[in-house]
């Protein structure tokens, strides 16, 4: 399909903005030596299973691609066909369109609603069921035993239908009636507070079960397929409601099975209806979690977004670039020579005035040791670097870390690190090797001071960097390219068609997606004190990242001490996992002090623009369990400011003079 | 029709309009808050008995309320328990109190859109309600942030409809509000259904349009740009709203099949009239929600000043 | 958080973030309403005219006039044609049909009542203020296309009349139809209100004197309050509206202006007046702050009107150039 390139080739970034013949025409996948994502679904095996991830991971794509309508697809419209070859059949079933609420607008229910709620529930999943299986019993190619089949799915209520019924179409319209009756009664009831009466027509898991095992009776050519109930967006449902979908896998039989689809924490609960013992793992039901697969193979991962941003680019009508590599398009900063290139993009070097970095340098040396303005001027002139202003910065930053003792050794650490960087910048990479050692850590922290001294905005560029920021998720991927894509082009560049796609346009685009993903993907409950905490950490690790001496390089993870710490911390941190405001990296990390393993915590690269933090996993800084639960619970948020003061004053100030007379930073 | 006479056979009337023709009400309602349009209006209303409302909301106590005479105070609850508790409160009677006006400035739309509801649903089909705008629209004024904020999408009571499992074709009405988060949770609520934007253009002042515009744009990433879902309606007007989310849906029907349609009124609160209007003139019984960002509490009022008041006369 | 703050590496405003937000605000205004009419080099082409004249630093000027670009408010082809309905059928309609009701007893059923406002319909014509070549009268056009109305319905105002020759040679003028009852004049912005009292003054009094009992009506899509009070005080009289009237808050420059309210630091008041008087000076001596001293920051797909800045809107000579960022297509 060839479009006006005048469109972004990024605008639709949800499943359902696409049709069941575009899901299937756009799909990409895995490279086929580590298994597809169907694989990972396994739609063949009859073990429930629950498929969790970050929203915009990709599950309802997947959800969908199993799906009969698409899976019709891919076999020229015939699901008959599609379902004996794929071996199953997906009859997918989001659960917004459901309307929880209205079963349950305050909790707890009157167990009235309950029962109202699992009726109704398994009339939906059935009514769905029944919609796919006409669809297959219209295949030309198909024995189908229809009449028998209406006659034995009647058998399934207990109490029997009024009127006869002997074709799919006239059942289904029963189930139809049934449904919108029950949805009138719910109505009324809200409206008038009466209790809801309606007869209860069939025993739970009746139609859910029954009716595939019917199937394969009255249509033998689909005997061996498995029917899937493919339920998306689990978080609709309330803990009560999810009890009776947990019976439901429980007392799973015969052809058909369940997938549930949601976000990382969308189960509330595993407990079942009645008893409320819970479903157990790896016995009646498996657990996936979509981004951690995709975030555990990064070039995987890596191979399946160039794939989709290739369709994407194709459909629009990119072909060349869709053909083509994609990083050349992105323009990078170029690192060679050690970076002598930001140079162009930080503001001209006044002549006669020292770099900013110089200047507060200066300031520290002389209220912190008492220099003499002769020997800060002997110092600054040592450590210039002329024409290569990271190297410049770098020996700076050298020198903060090392910072002299006293007043004999503040000269000559000044030639010393001043001869290294002027070494580095002629190529003898020898003479200045300690500087060198410190560059290979601290680059992008160094990067991240030079363009904070000149009040500039950090670059986020390259395609690579693109991938990294995305967390595993796709559509923050293409959320970031689509705002990419518009800074570019109201920019007057020409993305994906000629010349490449300026830093600025990019960094502008990033931090857009950021601005998105801050504020807009907002948890529908727990939220300002998941936002509050969530900004603390990101704002602690700027400053470490800022600081006169960072301990760390390129920080972006704490650990803490998961079972120190206040119950409402833990939720935070759930309720942050849960909307990928955090990411928990799942080796932990051994205290230093114990034996004790700590949980490991990464702030969403996505957010990483948002306070120019670091998107590389790589600096991990441990919090504390008084430091994390003042951070964490809002309980305990009075005690952050000393908390933090503590914890950073050794970073911030040129000396262990204890506080910081003054405390802003470089 | 060139244009839906049916739906605009109504049309607002400005109070000082109406007070002149020497009518009145027999019961006039109001809900209690802190803005002066809410507090001056009451007394001049030409009523038989007038009633303050004080909803659970706005987290009054009692020592806020010393000043009104008789208020009915409401528990917290569902719309349906708050707007019943206040009409019994208010010792509402349909044989007596013939003719009813209830001034919905103070009240949320939920609760507007229950009473209409329910005053149709017990046979009262005529009632006035009044809106009192502003002295002056000012893009600040309308500015208030619910970022972060426990917000719970709901089927308002009274407007579940009876929808299908098929949803390949579910449908999102939002009319554009100022409040660009409370539009981002309708969304997400509804993530599958194609989004259909009816903004409130004529706005209520001028640059309000462009304002609401860029803040809808903060929530982009999360909606579809296909082409010819947005639509425009009155800001202020709900019968012009009514037959413009009419229009709307008929649109979108043309272009792609519909199965599911979900109506959520995030911009003004005559607006939420219009959506009301609509619903239950048209569209009950059918696979037709109404669905509404719930938040526990609500600022007890941000504008200023006193403007226009307006009748609109609601036959149902 | 407060007492935390000192201790991060906090930021303080600075013009760049101020330009940057502001850049940001124009991308999505580009795209959203301005139909892609500045990209930003379009932008930094406008942005260029402010080299230091107004007697403040270059970036100091070009950040107030970006601040003031980023408040246009402009009228797209799709939002015109939403303000046409909106004339037609908020001002002109919906009265009518309340009119109509009346006289039916209150009548609800709606056939009857659109038999009767089609009836009444037909007794009216449209008329486009201005000549055939002006933008009042350009969009008739899709004032009867928005509204799907009869050709027959719209009139130039030289066909309201009619004009014979009696036995002695003298012109008699009458009315071409005087069955029509209401005459309504479209206009698309009334800014000092002068073109309706020429109206009022001419072909109004001279309809008024063929049919005293005609109704009048002045309709506009957007009008400055002092415009439209104006107009109403003329022949035009009471039922002379505009969808948007816009008080002096909409007057950019003044100290009540509205744009100033949520201003973001680094924009001064007093800086952006002189920033945009005096280069409005250079450009329109007789009217820097626009026509009528309107000082408007309005356009329209069509054209801009004469009321805005004219920094928006004018064009240089080789003596003295000036890009626009909105330009305006004058009247010959």
């Amino acid at each position: 399909m060839s479009r006006s390139s005048q469109e972004n080739p990024f605008d639709l970034n949800k499943a359902s903005d696409f049709t069941d013949q575009e899901i299937a025409e756009q799909w990409v996948d895995l490279a086929n030596s580590a298994g597809g994502l169907v694989d990972i679904l396994n739609p063949k095996s009859r073990m429930p299973m629950l498929l969790l991830g970050g929203k915009g991971s990709g599950k309802t794509h997947l959800m969908r691609y199993c799906s009969a309508p698409v899976q019709a697809a891919r076999y020229s419209g015939d699901v008959a066909q599609a379902a004996i070859a794929d071996g199953y059949l997906g009859i997918y079933i989001p659960l917004d369109a459901l309307n929880t609420d209205k079963f349950a607008r305050e909790e707890p229910v009157e167990d009235h609603w309950s029962l109202v709620f699992a009726h109704y529930f398994e009339l939906w999943l059935a009514t769905a069921l029944l919609a796919t299986i006409r669809d297959c019993a219209r295949s030309q190619s198909l024995v189908f035993s229809e009449p028998e089949f209406v006659g034995a799915v009647v058998e399934l209520f207990d109490i029997e239908p009024a009127v006869a019924l002997s074709s799919l179409d006239e059942l289904l319209d029963h189930f139809t009636r049934t449904r919108k009756n029950i949805d009138s009664v719910v109505n009324n009831s809200r409206l008038r507070g009466e209790r809801p009466l309606f007869d209860i027509t069939f025993s739970a898991g009746r139609l859910a079960f029954g009716m595939p095992e019917l199937v394969s009776r009255h249509a033998p050519d689909l005997r061996d397929v498995l029917f899937v109930y493919l339920i998306d967006e689990v978080e609709n449902l309330t803990a009560d409601q999810q009890r009776f979908l947990n019976s439901l896998i429980r007392y799973r039989r015969g052809s058909a099975t369940i997938r549930v689809g949601g976000r990382l924490y969308g189960m509330k609960t595993l407990e079942t209806t009645g008893s409320g013992e819970p479903i157990r793992l790896g016995a009646e039901f498996e657990r996936v979690v979509l981004d951690e697969i995709l975030r555990e193979q990064p070039e995987q991962y890596d191979g399946l977004v160039r794939r989709l941003v290739a369709k994407r680019l194709e459909r629009v009508g990119y072909a060349t670039a869709a053909l083509s590599s994609i990083d050349p398009y992105f323009e990078e900063v170029d690192n060679r020579d050690y970076w002598r290139s930001v140079d162009r993009h930080l503001p001209k070097p006044k002549e006669n005035q020292l770099a900013p970095y110089h200047r507060k340098l200066a300031t520290d040396l002389k209220s912190n040791l008492d220099l003499d303005d002769l020997t800060i001027t002997t110092i600054i002139d040592a450590l210039q670097v002329p024409n290569h202003r990271f190297l410049e910065k770098a020996a700076a930053f050298q020198y903060r870390k090392s910072w002299p003792a006293n007043l004999d050794g503040a000269a000559s650490l000044a030639i010393e690190v001043g001869n290294q960087a002027r070494a580095l910048d002629q190529g003898d990479r020898d003479a200045g090797s300690d500087l060198a050692n410190l560059i290979s850590h601290f680059s992008s922290d160094i990067l991240a001071q030079l363009f904070h001294d000149y009040a500039r905005r950090l670059p986020y560029a390259g395609f690579a960097t693109m991938v990294e920021l995305s967390q595993g998720i796709t559509r923050n991927l293409l959320v970031n390219l689509k705002h990419i894509f518009r800074r570019s082009r109201f920019a007057g560049e020409e993305p994906f068609i000629s010349g490449v796609i300026s830093i600025k346009s990019q960094s502008d685009g990033v931090r857009d997606g950021a601005s998105w993903f801050w504020e807009d993907a907002q948890p529908p409950s727990g939220g300002l004190q998941v936002r509050d905490a969530v900004e603390s950490i990101a704002v602690l690790f700027r400053t470490v990242r800022l600081s006169h001496s960072p301990s760390e390089c390129a920080l972006c993870a704490f650990s803490v001490p998961l079972d120190a710490l206040s119950e409402n911390s833990r939720r935070t941190l759930s309720v942050a996992e849960n909307w990928s405001y955090l990411v928990k990296l799942q080796e932990g990390r051994r205290n230093k002090n114990s034996k004790r393993i700590d949980a490991l915590y990464q702030l969403g690269p996505m957010l990483a623009p948002r306070w120019e933090v670091s998107e590389h996993r790589r600096g991990t800084i441990e919090l504390q369990q008084d430091l994390a639960n003042a951070i964490l619970d809002p309980a305990h948020r009075a005690e952050l400011p000393n908390l933090m003061r503590k914890r950073l004053a050794r970073l911030i100030a040129p000396s262990d003079s204890g506080l910081p007379t003054n405390p802003r930073l470089i | 029709m060139q244009h839906d006479i049916e739906a605009l056979l109504d049309a607002k009337i400005e109070l000082s309009e109406f007070a002149a023709r020497g009518q009145s009400w027999d019961l006039f309602i109001s809900a209690y808050n802190d803005s002066q349009r809410v507090q001056t209006v009451f007394p001049k209303v030409p009523a038989a008995r007038r009633n303050w409302w004080v909803i659970p909301e706005y987290g009054y106590g009692p020592s806020d309320l010393a000043d009104l005479e008789g208020p009915v105070v409401l528990a917290r609850g569902s719309e349906a328990q708050v707007m019943k508790a206040g009409l019994a409160g208010s010792c509402f009677d349909p044989t007596t109190d013939q003719r009813l006006c209830i001034d919905i400035t103070g009240l949320m739309r939920p609760h507007i859109l229950f009473l209409m509801a329910h005053l149709q649903d017990i046979g009262v089909t005529q009632f006035d309600l009044l809106y009192t705008e502003p002295a002056q629209y000012s893009r600040r004024a309308e500015t208030r942030f619910s970022i972060g904020e426990d917000v719970r999408v709901v089927s308002v009571e009274g407007f579940v409809g009876a929808h299908d499992p098929d949803t390949s074709g579910d449908l999102l009405v939002i009319g554009i509000g100022y409040d660009h988060h409370l539009i981002s949770h309708a969304i997400q609520a509804k993530e599958n259904a194609r989004v259909v934007e009816l903004h409130s253009f004529p706005s209520l002042s001028a640059d309000m349009y462009h304002e609401s515009i860029l803040r809808l744009d903060r929530v982009s990433s999360e909606r579809s740009r296909v082409a010819g879902e947005v639509q425009y309606s009155s800001a202020n007007d709900p019968f012009v709203v009514a037959a413009s989310l009419a229009s709307a849906v008929r649109v979108a029907e043309t272009r792609r099949r519909v199965t599911n349609i979900y109506f959520s009124p995030l911009a003004t609160k005559p607006q939420a009239v219009g959506f009301g209007l609509h619903y239950l003139k048209r569209m009950r019984g059918t696979a037709t929600s109404i669905i509404y960002p719930l938040r526990p509490s609500y600022d007890k009022e941000t504008s200023t000043g006193v403007g226009r008041s307006w009748i609109y006369p609601i036959h149902l | 958080m407060t007492e935390i703050d000192e201790l991060w590496a906090a930021e303080e405003e600075t013009p760049e973030q101020t330009w940057e937000m502001l850049r940001v605000r124009i991308t999505v205004l580009n795209e959203r309403v301005w139909e892609n009419r500045n990209q930003w080099p379009q932008v930094e082409a406008w942005l260029e005219n402010f080299d230091g004249r107004a007697g403040f630093a270059p970036e100091v000027e070009q950040l107030h006039a970006l601040f003031l670009l980023s408040q246009f408010l402009f009228i797209g082809s799709a939002e015109t044609r939403v303000l046409l309905q909106s004339v037609y059928r908020d001002l002109f309609l919906i009265p009518l049909i309340q009119e109509v009701r009346a006289t039916l007893g209150g009548c609800r059923d709606p056939l009857i009542v659109e038999a009767a406002v089609n009836e009444a319909l037909a007794k009216t014509r449209f008329l486009g203020v201005g000549n055939p070549s002006e933008s009042g009268v350009h969009l008739l056009y899709y004032f009867r296309q928005e509204n799907r109305l009869g050709k027959s319905l719209f009139l130039d105002s030289a066909a309201v009349f009619m004009s014979t020759l009696d036995e002695e040679g003298k012109i008699n003028r009458a009315l071409a139809d005087p069955d029509v009852e209401r005459y309504i004049f479209v206009d698309d912005v009334c800014g000092s209100g002068d073109t309706a009292v020429n109206y009022s003054d001419g072909i109004v009094t001279e309809l008024l004197a063929l049919k005293p009992d005609a109704k009048l009506h002045y309709l506009a899509m957007f009008a400055t309050r002092q415009g439209i009070e104006k107009v109403r005080s003329t022949k035009f009289g009471v039922g002379s509206a505009a969808v948007f009237e816009l008080d002096d808050s909409y007057r950019c420059l003044s100290p009540g202006a509205r744009i100033l309210l949520d201003a973001p630091p680094h924009i001064n008041a007093a800086t952006l007046e002189k920033v945009a008087m005096s280069y409005g000076a250079l450009l329109r001596p007789e009217f820097p702050g626009g026509w009528g001293d309107n000082q408007l920051l309005l356009g329209f797909q069509h054209n801009t009107p004469d009321n805005s800045l004219p920094i928006m809107w004018a064009e240089g000579d080789a003596s003295r150039p000036w890009t626009p960022a909105f330009k305006r297509y004058a009247k010959l």
